[in-house]
């Protein structure tokens, strides 16, 4: 675990460097306060042991402006000074140090000291990781690894907000697997399975970075893609489709030749639509994709209960 | 051995026993630490020296801080106590205090370099 020191004392910042570095922590030395909070920005280090007095930002400050930033995983804070009146220990906690030590150290309580330091810092890494784990078992499928409906819908929201403040469009897929029951029902779930994550790992790599995918129900992903008009449309859907259908899926089954069908629509066709009004739609050009023999796009143009025009 | 020499000699000028603690038991270490204060101490003695001269309390009171700071690091008792004086009596602005306190801290660091000489081994 990295370790800051900030003193303007040399032999301090030695002494200091000195014992850090025997139990085990990369030490960082800074000799004044800019250059510490400079440090202090960087994300590895979560551990700080600071004078109070120094050129440039005081430590007492150094704690302020940490506990003020927001934005980066927590640093435990240890202000070492020679400051000892119990006014100056109460300000230097108040500022947002977790701890307060009085020059001179004994080397053993520091090294407890940051001992309950680094279980504070572990103790948050993993409340954050069992955080992560959570939000990512929320919004994702468990099969896929897609977001789930709620959250591709959720997205679809956002994005529509946005394409109507920056006046841009906002493309919807609907893709389903062609014959999936006949998949399952030949040759079992554990294959159907396969079928369905290999399906998302190719639509994932044939759409852009900051594109959307989800899981919509069974064999059903919707895709949201941002800035995208009609005739962008056309040409992502053939991909999309392209990338399945252009070779077979390897299962334990042996390969499948595999195909999809999508049915879209856009917001630039659509606009002021609300996200579950244009997956409707999409739905229901999916639906004629389909009754059109399968393994076809077709992006609906009309409103919606108007007359559709196959592209 | 220098340090068993010194531990006798525990005294108001230094803790050499508590020093050394600090230090990790390295007397080298120490050693070297200690000459950097005695070389640290006649930089801060010539600033100081001079914010007297122009009466600048709060570099008097920073400089003194320091000195306690780095005084305190070493155990080196009386050298703490005169800047520790000097620092407070910056702070109150007390002039008088202020010369007093830094013709104390010249004397300390006499007495601590001369503590230093006792240190060196005896060839």
């Amino acid at each position: 675990m990295k370790v800051l020191i900030a003193d303007d004392d040399l032999s301090t910042r030695k002494i200091l460097k000195k014992h850090l570095e025997e139990w085990g922590y990369e030490v960082l030395v800074s000799k004044n306060g800019d250059e510490a909070w400079n440090l202090l920005q960087q994300d590895g280090v979560r551990l700080a042991v600071l004078d109070w007095m120094m050129p440039g930002i005081e430590g007492v400050e150094l704690c302020r402006r940490t506990r003020e930033e927001k934005k980066s995983r927590y640093k435990y804070l240890i202000l070492l000074t020679s400051k000892k009146c119990q006014e100056e220990v109460n300000r230097g906690l108040e500022a947002g140090a977790d701890d307060y030590m009085i020059k001179p150290f004994h080397p053993l309580e520091l090294k407890l000291r940051l001992q309950a330091g680094r279980r504070i810092i572990e103790l948050e890494d993993s409340l954050l990781k069992a955080q992560e784990k959570l939000h990512h078992l929320a919004t994702r499928d468990y099969l896929t690894g897609l977001l789930n409906r709620a959250t591709i819908m959720e997205r679809l929201n956002e994005e529509l907000s946005r394409s109507l403040r920056v006046n841009s469009s906002v493309g919807v897929v609907m893709v389903d697997i062609d014959f999936f029951k006949k998949i399952n029902d030949t040759y079992g779930h554990d294959v159907g399975d396969a079928v369905i994550v290999e399906i998302a790992s190719r639509l994932k790599k044939s759409v852009r970075t900051y594109d959307y995918i989800g899981r919509y129900g069974g064999d059903e992903m919707l895709i949201i893609l941002s800035g995208c008009d009609n005739s962008q449309l056309k040409k992502i859907c053939h991909r999309i489709q392209a990338s399945v259908s252009g070779s077979r899926i390897e299962t334990e089954k042996g390969l499948l030749k595999v195909t999809i069908s999508t049915g879209s629509a856009s917001s630039e066709a659509f606009p002021r639509l609300d996200a579950e009004s244009l997956v409707k739609i999409s739905d229901r050009a999916l639906y004629v994709a389909k009754s059109k023999g399968r393994n076809q796009s077709f992006i609906s143009e009309s409103a919606p209960h108007g007359e559709e025009r196959e592209k | 051995m220098r340090g068993e020499k010194i531990c006798l000699q525990a005294t108001e000028i230094m803790d050499y026993t508590s020093a050394l603690e600090r230090t990790g038991g390295d007397i080298d270490f120490l050693q070297e630490l200690l000459d950097l204060y005695g070389k640290n101490f006649d930089e801060k003695k010539k600033f100081l020296a001079k914010a007297i001269q122009e009466k600048n309390f709060c570099l008097i009171q920073d400089l003194g801080h320091s000195l306690k700071g780095s005084s305190a690091n070493l155990s080196l008792n009386s050298l703490k106590k005169a800047s520790s004086q000097l620092e407070a009596a910056a702070r109150e602005k007390d002039m008088d205090e202020v010369k007093r306190s830094f013709a104390l801290l010249e004397k300390e660091f006499r007495r601590f370099q001369d503590f230093l000489h006792d240190l060196a081994p005896e060839d």
